[in-house]
């Protein structure tokens, strides 16, 4: 009887554990196929045609090595340009996020939404009302009475794009890490006779280093690539990803790969170092300035600092991203300096002849069945492969597609819609040349890690105590996942999925590399800037924010509802 | 009922050896504790036999079956977790009815299943109510009530008390008791807690650095503690260090330091051999009327303290070695810091032990 | 010693101490008293305010409503690293990235005090704990015994005089929790400390107080000495905390000058020494289980109630009797395990007490089970 059973119990063992292998086989070819190999296709690309390569760049029987020098130009730009967006980011963004963890007022709430705003503007609509707020003369400048802007496009006007683009994430990750520090050792500082300054200074602060390295190079990474919003507000300049773009529309393929591979690799190298520094390097500890901290920390000093602190943050971030409504506001009926009807917004979209209001209306419709169809993907391999990693966090494998993840996050969005568009096509597997599905693919390597990591820290902060409860009660593996594990991780993956498709929408810098013939609304909005058609922009833009804020309120909304919190 | 058997079940985590070989036997209807300090390796222990982590070594057999190979969910038992591991998104009625509806029980049945397991534990009247608007008392008991409401024969708790309050504690480790035992349920439940495993045993198991060391009624592990350790770890004793002075039929003679000696009942070890003799403190009575053959020390009070329905009282012998007695509320008596008092126990009562190689505070360490 | 006492020791007065947490009321119209050089503990369930209580001493948190002061000195605006209060947290709280070193002398070096002075005083310390010798540990290194003897150290290395304690026992294994406190109590005894401890666990409150205060929901029901808790608690409740009280419910049906006859619930009459109830009063009578006397078979005398013995269970040195009266209740007494007397499972027994020893209380308006709920 005993022996029957064992030998029923053993074979039942290994047809389930045959049928899992099978499922993460799926999910983990889908990784592969669809988001890792194009997007480090690049270098493959690179290797096998070395010698065309270096004859375009360094050898053009044309331009000698001129692309080369400019290639060097354009990185030395990138590198300069994220480097002090990193460091304005972390000081501005610093102060910002102490206020959110551990501050407690009336309209709190209402800050925190506001931080996430700019993340809910398409990049190029971002790009647009930086260059309308600081550049044009219906922005800032018109309360000075300065004809032609503050600033002209260029380097500075991308540096302010830059800091607006990253702000959000860096307050986001710096306050989740401060929020992770338990506030007892803070407490406990005090007791000792810290001032609170000189508690954070040296408790707080190299507590949060990891978090802090990781958060500054994430945000080096993210100005570096960024492409979408450095595409209206350079002027004659060009930063790394630009001049990708540029290359890749005059079809010179070859030295817009190499560019793109050294983007890549540089953004690799990067994030390695990140990992380094993260361990070793420690803040100075040895000096006390009992005084001057304790000044800082006192009332007066302190409100004042909040109050810049909020201050610098609407105007430098939130007004400058939303000036567009502004914009379109005011040119809505016709130029508020001439009055001409032409110029206003209302004729160009919708009475003019060209018929813009189509353009939008189809590319409304593109854009939105992209992100559909993209967010439905992420979803379907994405929650399984949170899951995956979830349960082989202690083996190797857990760790290193959690690393592997971290790639298409940080390779500029020119450089992997350029990867994609060859592999998939031409030069690749020739399955898929520029138009609806090369979107929907690229769009998938960009937001899938999203969704991925997402899903996991929601699933990896779920107590395992509640699988195992559910497991002894009887429930077999897919009944916990489907009455336990997904009800319980519901916040999280409505946040991933919202955060895919709003992230789809508003995608510029890869979309623009495999466009073909269709439009989102993004590049519409880049179209008409360059075609001088400036409200209609606007107007364009105003009704992209619009969509995605209604959905990150949504987001928030759902976060907070679904948010069960145990009591334990 | 099922009885439940593990034959040699060992578990390593990394290079650390969590669970030793270790092999037990539970009776069918029997409530056994694993009693141990932290890391000793009883939780994993339990886990094991639940399904929960699989051993490395060893075979575990419920009701006779191996069942090594059978997942958690078809080893029908059920499960107390430490925090409660109360389905926040379900009310009381949802939790305690999941096992039944996951099982595909018929309506009726699993509202009259529910009802009767919900009226044990007296939360009937919360059947709506969702976690977060529970005490932490109230929380465990939807556990427990959860854990048997399939009808488990089996019970394992995993510290179930330890994130409750001691009054709460010490009140709902009788009704686990009395629930168990009016079920007829087998159950093991593991603590750190010697005085919450006396209360709920038939047996204990006490385990440390993942080995058994004594399996025994809670009478005989606090009467016959196998080695010092487990003299210091149930209940409380003193230790006196000494030298065996001379062995007769039924006695042994022992010096301690300073020079007194001590009379026990017992011919264990040779002359001349270092041992330690431990006294529970109960047995150890502050200037008693005389009686013939008990062991007299002398010394000074230290320390008093009240304890509730004794004093606690320290004395310090001639010699500087501590000892406490408990002096009954019900003498009447009060001890100044500083009185001289004559302690004095009966033969019987001291426990000896060989003087440990490892010396004797590594081998009470609870470390 | 650095610091054996020359000053006198602050004593700590809360006058009307109001909290609320949104619509939580977490301390309500709380005053205290801690004498210099007391031990005293606050005691009560989770969430009765303890640690909010102890978080407004050390400035931590702000009440709403009344004040605070130290020595005789307000310090409700004082901020907490002005007030050189020692705290040592449930977790310890021992900061994970310094040594066992950099940790306990965290406060003189952040208040740029002379390191060879305090270098001294602090080395003192660490060797009365015995852990001199892991100064270059890190907190994660240490088992839950040692980090709690770094914090005390580190609580008191720039010569806090008053020593703040939340659940100092908490964490740690019962065995531990057990030993430590008698350490815990002779060492702040030794050092010359003002304590205020704050516990659940009424137990440790016993061992290791000069004197009690129980609270519940925010109010304090009773200050006294151990002792005075114990045999004199003020409400059914704090009687419930202590020990094992045995609770029956009844009618007085009469009086003397002394004494009152009271008629149980269920049947049975007791006569308990109380002047104070009056004649059709409602009451409950409160017992502890160490007062309750038992023999066998059936002693008809005055205060006397028969039953069955319904269980029996060896407890340490003790036996734990569950007797079921005739009239229903249970009875839970405990006696000093002895070779002799034993008494098995279904005899038929007597339960008996002394008049003097019970307490009786006026019927609650809730029901019982809620006034006596320690949840």
């Amino acid at each position: 009887m005993t022996m029957m059973f064992s030998i029923q119990d053993s074979f039942k063992l290994r047809l389930r554990k045959g049928s899992k292998k099978a499922e993460d086989t799926i999910v983990l070819s889908f990784f592969l196929l669809i988001i890792l190999v194009p997007v480090i296709y690049l270098f493959s690309y690179v290797f096998f045609n070395l010698e065309e390569v270096y004859q375009w760049v360094f050898n053009d029987p044309i331009s000698g090595n001129a692309r080369w020098i400019f290639m060097h130009k354009s990185i030395l730009l990138s590198f300069e340009v994220a480097s002090l967006v990193t460091i304005v980011d972390i000081i501005i963004g610093l102060p910002m996020a102490w206020i959110l963890s551990r501050y407690d007022f009336k309209g709190k709430k209402a800050v925190d939404t506001l931080i996430d705003l700019p993340l809910a503007v398409p990049t190029s609509a971002l790009g647009f009302s930086i260059f309308l707020f600081w550049g044009s003369r219906s922005g800032l400048a018109s309360l000075f009475g300065i004809e032609t802007g503050l600033f002209s496009r260029g380097p500075m006007m991308i540096i302010l794009a830059h800091i607006a683009f990253t702000y959000p994430y860096i307050v986001r990750s710096l306050t989740a890490i401060i929020e992770g520090v338990n506030i007892g050792y803070e407490y406990a500082a005090r007791t000792l006779g810290a001032p609170s300054v000189t508690a954070f200074r040296t408790i707080t602060l190299p507590l949060i280093r990891p978090g802090l390295i990781t958060g500054a190079i994430l945000t080096f990474t993210r100005s570096l690539g960024e492409t979408g919003a450095t595409l209206l507000v350079c002027g004659i300049y060009e930063t790394a990803p630009l001049t990708i773009v540029a290359w890749r529309q005059l079809l010179e393929i070859p030295p817009a790969a190499f560019l793109g591979m050294t983007v890549v690799a540089v953004a690799v190298f990067l994030l390695f170092i990140a990992n380094y520094l993260a361990e070793r390097w420690r803040f100075p500890l040895r000096w006390v300035w009992p005084n001057i901290e304790k000044f800082l920390g006192e009332k007066a000093p302190r409100s004042l600092r909040d109050l810049l602190t909020i201050l610098i943050f609407l105007s430098i971030v939130l007004i400058p991203s939303l000036f567009t409504l502004v914009y379109a506001g005011d040119w809505w009926s016709g130029s508020p300096f001439t009055g001409a009807k032409e110029s206003g917004a209302f004729y160009q979209v919708f009475l003019a002849p060209d018929r813009k209001w189509l353009s939008l209306l189809m590319s409304m419709l593109t854009s939105l069945e992209i992100s559909t169809v993209v967010t439905c993907l992420n979803l379907a391999f994405g929650i399984p492969m949170a899951l995956l990693i979830v349960q082989n966090k202690s083996k190797h494998l857990g760790e290193i597609l959690d690393t592997l993840l971290n790639i298409p996050i940080a390779i500029p969005s020119a450089a992997l819609g350029f990867s994609a568009y060859l592999f998939w096509g031409t030069k690749g597997l020739r399955i898929f040349s520029p138009g609806f599905w090369l979107i929907v693919l690229v769009h998938t390597a960009a937001t899938y890690p999203y969704m991925v990591k997402q899903v996991a820290s929601v699933l990896e902060g779920l107590p395992s105590m509640y699988e195992e409860a559910a497991r002894t009660l009887g429930a077999k593996p897919f009944s916990v996942f489907r009455t336990i594990t997904l009800p319980l991780s519901m916040p999280g993956i409505l946040a991933g999925t919202i955060l895919s498709f709003t992230r789809s929408l508003g995608e510029t810098g890869a979309t623009i590399v495999v466009i073909g013939t269709a439009r989102t609304v993004p590049v519409l909005v880049v179209n008409w800037v360059e075609a001088m058609a400036l409200p209609a922009a606007a107007f364009a833009s105003v009704v992209l924010i619009a969509i995605s804020y209604v959905l990150m309120l949504l987001f928030r909304y759902l976060t907070e509802v679904v948010n069960i919190k145990p009591k334990v | 009922m099922p009885d439940i058997r593990l034959i040699n079940v060992s578990k390593m985590f990394g290079r650390i050896v969590a669970v030793d070989h270790v092999s037990l036997n539970i009776h069918d209807g029997e409530y056994l504790t694993l009693l141990g300090p932290s890391g000793c390796g009883k939780t994993t222990t339990l886990r094991i036999i639940s399904g929960l982590t699989n051993p490395d070594e060893g075979e575990v057999y419920i009701g006779g079956r191996l069942v090594n190979d059978v997942p958690v969910e078809e080893r029908g038992i059920g499960f107390v977790f430490q925090l409660f591991a109360v389905f926040p998104h379900m009310t009381v009625w949802e939790n305690v009815t999941f096992g039944p509806r996951v099982l595909g029980w018929s309506m009726e049945r699993v509202e009259e299943e529910g009802l009767k397991v919900l009226k044990m534990v007296r939360l009937e009247n919360r059947i709506d109510a969702y976690p977060n608007e529970l005490s932490f008392g109230e929380l465990q008991k939807v556990g427990l009530a959860r854990a048997i409401a399939t009808g488990s024969k089996i019970l394992l708790l995993d510290e179930p008390l330890g994130a409750l309050d001691a009054k709460v504690r010490s009140e709902l480790r009788l009704e686990l008791r009395r629930l168990v035992k009016s079920l007829g349920l087998t159950s093991i439940h593991v603590t750190h807690d010697q005085e919450e495993a006396m209360v709920v045993s038939d047996r204990i198991a006490v385990m440390r650095k993942g080995r058994v060391i004594q399996v025994d009624t809670p009478e005989r592990l606090y009467d016959y503690p196998k080695d010092v350790f487990l003299a210091n770890f149930i209940g409380e004793a003193s230790f006196l260090k000494g030298t065996v002075r001379n062995v007769d039929e039924k006695t042994s003679v022992i010096e301690i330091r300073g020079g007194a000696t001590i009379r026990v009942r017992k011919k264990l070890f040779r002359i001349g051999e270092m041992v330690v003799v431990a006294l529970r403190p109960e047995y150890v009575k502050i200037d008693a009327r005389g009686n013939i053959g008990l062991n007299r020390l002398h010394g000074r009070v230290e320390r008093t303290r009240f304890v509730g329905w004794f004093t606690r009282v320290e004395v310090q012998l001639d010699n500087g070695d501590l000892i406490i007695a408990e002096e009954p509320m019900s003498n009447g008596r009060d001890f100044e810091v500083g009185e001289t008092v004559t302690l004095m126990f009966r033969p019987d009562d001291a426990l000896i032990y060989r003087y440990p190689e490892e010396g004797l505070e590594k081998a009470l360490s609870l470390e | 010693m650095i610091f054996k006492v020359v000053v006198p020791l602050p004593e700590v007065k809360l006058v009307d101490i109001t909290k609320n947490y949104g619509s939580i009321v977490a301390l309500d119209g709380l005053a205290l008293h801690v004498d210099d050089g007391e031990y005293f503990t606050i005691v009560g369930p989770t969430g009765a305010g303890k640690t909010t209580t102890l978080m407004i001493v050390a400035g931590l948190v702000k009440p709403d409503h009344g004040s605070a002061y130290i020595n005789g000195r307000i310090v409700n605006d004082l901020l907490p690293e002005e007030r050189n209060v020692g705290f040592m947290f449930q977790g310890f709280e021992l900061f994970p990235h310094l040594s066992v070193w950099d940790n306990v002398t965290y406060g003189p070096f952040v208040k740029s005090w002379n390191p060879e002075v305090y270098g001294k005083s602090t080395r003192e310390m660490l060797e009365m704990v015995h852990l001199a010798s892991r100064d270059d540990a890190f907190p994660h290194e240490l088992s839950g015994g040692m980090q709690q003897r770094i914090a005390l150290v580190r609580a008191l290395a720039s010569g806090a005089r008053l020593l703040l304690l939340d659940e100092p026992l908490g964490s740690l294994d019962a065995k531990i929790r057990i030993e430590l406190r008698y350490e815990l109590r002779r060492l702040i005894k030794d050092l010359g400390l003002t304590a205020i401890h704050v516990t659940h666990d009424m137990e440790e409150a016993m061992t290791v107080s000069d004197r009690i205060a129980v609270l519940r929901k925010g109010k304090i029901l009773q200050v006294g000495t151990p002792r005075d808790v114990y045999s004199d608690p003020i409400s059914l409740f704090v009687a419930n905390f202590v020990g094992e009280t045995n609770f029956l419910e009844g009618v007085v049906k009469s009086r003397g000058e002394k004494w009152i006859d009271i008629e149980l619930k269920n049947g049975g009459d007791i006569r308990v020494t109380d002047g104070r109830r009056d004649v059709g009063e409602d009451v409950v009578l409160a017992l502890r289980s160490e007062d309750v006397i038992v023999h066998k078979g059936w002693v008809g005398e005055t205060n006397a109630l028969s039953g069955y013995v319904e269980s029996s269970k060896f407890i340490s040195g003790y036996i734990r009797y569950e007797v079921r009266l005739n009239s229903g209740e249970r009875i839970a007494l405990r006696r000093v395990a002895s070779r002799n007397h034993f008494f098995e499972v279904n005899e038929r027994v007597t339960v008996r007490f002394d008049p003097e020893k019970a307490l009786v209380y006026p019927h609650p308006e809730e029901r019982l089970e809620k006034a006596i709920s320690p949840d």
